[in-house]
C-alpha cells in the first residue's frame, strides 16, 4: 500500500534504495482527515461551479419631473422585458406582484415659480435569464387631471436598466401623441378623450407599428438606478 | 480557471461540463434607444429612419429581420427635442472584428400638407467598450453634386490638377439650388452608400455638398461577451 505523506522533501529522493514512485503532482485523491478529497473540495468551491442561469437585481426610485404647464401628475410604470428567456421573480404572492409595474401618488408642484413635480417613488424588481436579449425597460406614463377633473394621460417615456452594477441616474424624455386633427382635439378636450395609448406599455417597449403616431415632448422624468448583477462574468459577460 | 463543474440536483453530487466551441465565441449587445433629435430649426415633424451597416463576421442574431427602424413624427418647439424614444435590442455574434457595426441615419420631414421628404443624413458608430454611452450624430442635407470633381484623388496635389474644371471647389450648384428653392425639398441621396465606408460606393461622395443640419442623440448600453478572454479591448 502506498503511504504518502503530504510533506516530502525534494532532498529525500534517492536516498532511500527502491523508493522512485514519488509523485509530486497527485494522481489519486490525497486523503485528508475530515475525509473530502482534493478533487471533490475542488469540485464545491463556488468559483468553479458553472450555474445554469444570470441575475439581474435593481432597485431605484422614480425621483421627479417636469411636463409643459402641468401642475399635478401622477406617474405609473410598468418593466417590460423579454418574454422567453426571461423571467420576473416574485417577492410577494399578491395579486398586484404578477408583473413588475406600479402606480404612484398624485403630487403637485410646490409653487407657480417651479414646474418640479416630485414623486420619489421607488421600485424593486429581480430577473432570472440566461440570455442577454429582451433586457428590461422601465415604461412610464404621466396622467393628472384634466380641466374637469378627469384622469387623462399627459405624457409617456421609457428607459432601459442600466446595464452595469451600481448607482446610476437617467433622465427620460416624455412625449404626448397629438390628436388626428384640430376637431377631434377639441373634442377630446371637452370630453375627456384625449389622444392617449392604448396598452402603452407594449406600444412604447417594442416601437413596433409606431411609424404613424405623431407626438409632441413635453417634458423629462428622472430616475436613479441601483443595479446588482449575479452569475454574468460565468457566462462571458462583464 | 479550473474546469467548471456543475451542480445535478443532489447537494453532493457533481459533474463535469463540457465547453463547447459556441460558449467561446464573442458576442456583443447594443441594448438602447434613439432619444431624439435637436437643433433641427424647422417647425415640421420629423421622424428618423435607421439602418444598421456592420462587416460580413458579423451575425445578427436577434432580432430575426434587419429591417431597420422607423420612430414616429416628433414636432417641437424652438429649441426643444424632437423626442423619438424608440427602443433597440441588438444581439451580434462576431467571428471577424472588422466591419463594426454603424447606425445609418436618415431624418425625414413630414409638411403640413401630409407630405413627407428626406431632411438629413448621418452615420453614427456603436460605441466599442463596455457600458453606457450617449451618442450624438450630427447630421448633414446634401445640396447638390459636382460632377467635375470625380477625378480627383486623395493625396494629390491640388496645384498640380490639370483638369481646368476640377480645380475649383464650388459650393453653390445652381440646378439643385433652383429646384429646391421652387420645389421645397432638398435634393436625396439615391443610395446610402456615400454614409457608410464598407461599401464600394463610398469614394463618391466627395462629389457631395451638403449643409449642416440637426443633431440625432441615441443612447446605448454595450454588454460584450467573451472579448476579454479572446483579448479583445474594450470590456
Amino acid at each position: 500500500m502506498n503511504t504518502r505523506n503530504y510533506k516530502k522533501d525534494i532532498s529525500d529522493q534517492g536516498s532511500v534504495k527502491g523508493q522512485t514512485n514519488q509523485n509530486f503532482g497527485y494522481s489519486q485523491p490525497q486523503q485528508f482527515q475530515d475525509g473530502i478529497s482534493r478533487i471533490q473540495e475542488e469540485m464545491m468551491d463556488p468559483r468553479n461551479i458553472q450555474p445554469d442561469s444570470m441575475f439581474l437585481n435593481f432597485s431605484g426610485v422614480l425621483e421627479c419631473g417636469e411636463c409643459e404647464d402641468e401642475e399635478s401628475l401622477r406617474i405609473e410604470y410598468a418593466v417590460k422585458y423579454g418574454g422567453d428567456d426571461w423571467t420576473y421573480l416574485k417577492t410577494s404572492n399578491n395579486a398586484d406582484d404578477a408583473e413588475p409595474s406600479g402606480i404612484s401618488q398624485l403630487s403637485t408642484s410646490r409653487n407657480l415659480h417651479s414646474r418640479n413635480i416630485v414623486w420619489n417613488f421607488p421600485f424593486e424588481c429581480n430577473f432570472q435569464t440566461k440570455n442577454i436579449f429582451g433586457w428590461p425597460q422601465v415604461v412610464v406614463r404621466l396622467s393628472g387631471p384634466d380641466f374637469m377633473g378627469r384622469s387623462v394621460a399627459k405624457g409617456y417615456g421609457s428607459v432601459h436598466v442600466p446595464t452595469q452594477p451600481g448607482y446610476h441616474e437617467r433622465v427620460i424624455r416624455i412625449f404626448k401623441p397629438l390628436p388626428i386633427s384640430g376637431f377631434t382635439g377639441f373634442l377630446g378636450y371637452l370630453l375627456g378623450n384625449t389622444a392617449e395609448l392604448k396598452n402603452f406599455d407594449k406600444v412604447i417597449s417594442s416601437g413596433e407599428g409606431r411609424e404613424v403616431t405623431r407626438v409632441k415632448s413635453v417634458g423629462y422624468v428622472k430616475v436613479k438606478f441601483h443595479v446588482t448583477l449575479v452569475n454574468f462574468d460565468k457566462f462571458g459577460y462583464l | 480557471m479550473s474546469m467548471p463543474y456543475q451542480q445535478t440536483g443532489n447537494q453532493i453530487d457533481y459533474q463535469e461540463i463540457k465547453q463547447t466551441k459556441a460558449d467561446l465565441k464573442a458576442e456583443v449587445h447594443f441594448i438602447g434607444q434613439i432619444v431624439g433629435g435637436l437643433d433641427f430649426q424647422t417647425d415640421d415633424g420629423l421622424f428618423c429612419e435607421l439602418a444598421i451597416d456592420c462587416g460580413d463576421g458579423w451575425d445578427l442574431l436577434q432580432p430575426g429581420n434587419n429591417k431597420g427602424i422607423q420612430t414616429q413624427t416628433s414636432y417641437a418647439n424652438p429649441g426643444q427635442l424632437f423626442s423619438w424614444g424608440h427602443p433597440f435590442d441588438l444581439h451580434f455574434s462576431v467571428s471577424n472584428l472588422i466591419g463594426w457595426p454603424k447606425a445609418l441615419l436618415k431624418v425625414w420631414r413630414l409638411d403640413s400638407s401630409n407630405k413627407i421628404d428626406a431632411c438629413s443624413y448621418g452615420t453614427a458608430i456603436f460605441p466599442r467598450s463596455a457600458g453606457y454611452h450617449q451618442v450624438t450624430c450630427e447630421t448633414w442635407t446634401p445640396t447638390g453634386e459636382n460632377l467635375d470633381l470625380e477625378i480627383r484623388k486623395p493625396n494629390e496635389d491640388l496645384a498640380t490638377n490639370t483638369d481646368s474644371l476640377s480645380k475649383f471647389d464650388r459650393t453653390l450648384d445652381w440646378r439643385f439650388q433652383a429646384l429646391s428653392f421652387y420645389m421645397e425639398n432638398p435634393p436625396r441621396l439615391t443610395t446610402l452608400a456615400p454614409l457608410t465606408t464598407d461599401k464600394g460606393d463610398f469614394a463618391r461622395r466627395k462629389i457631395l455638398n451638403s449643409i449642416s443640419n440637426g443633431k440625432v442623440i441615441m443612447e446605448v448600453e454595450v454588454v460584450m461577451k467573451n472579448f476579454k478572454r479572446l483579448s479583445f479591448s474594450g470590456q
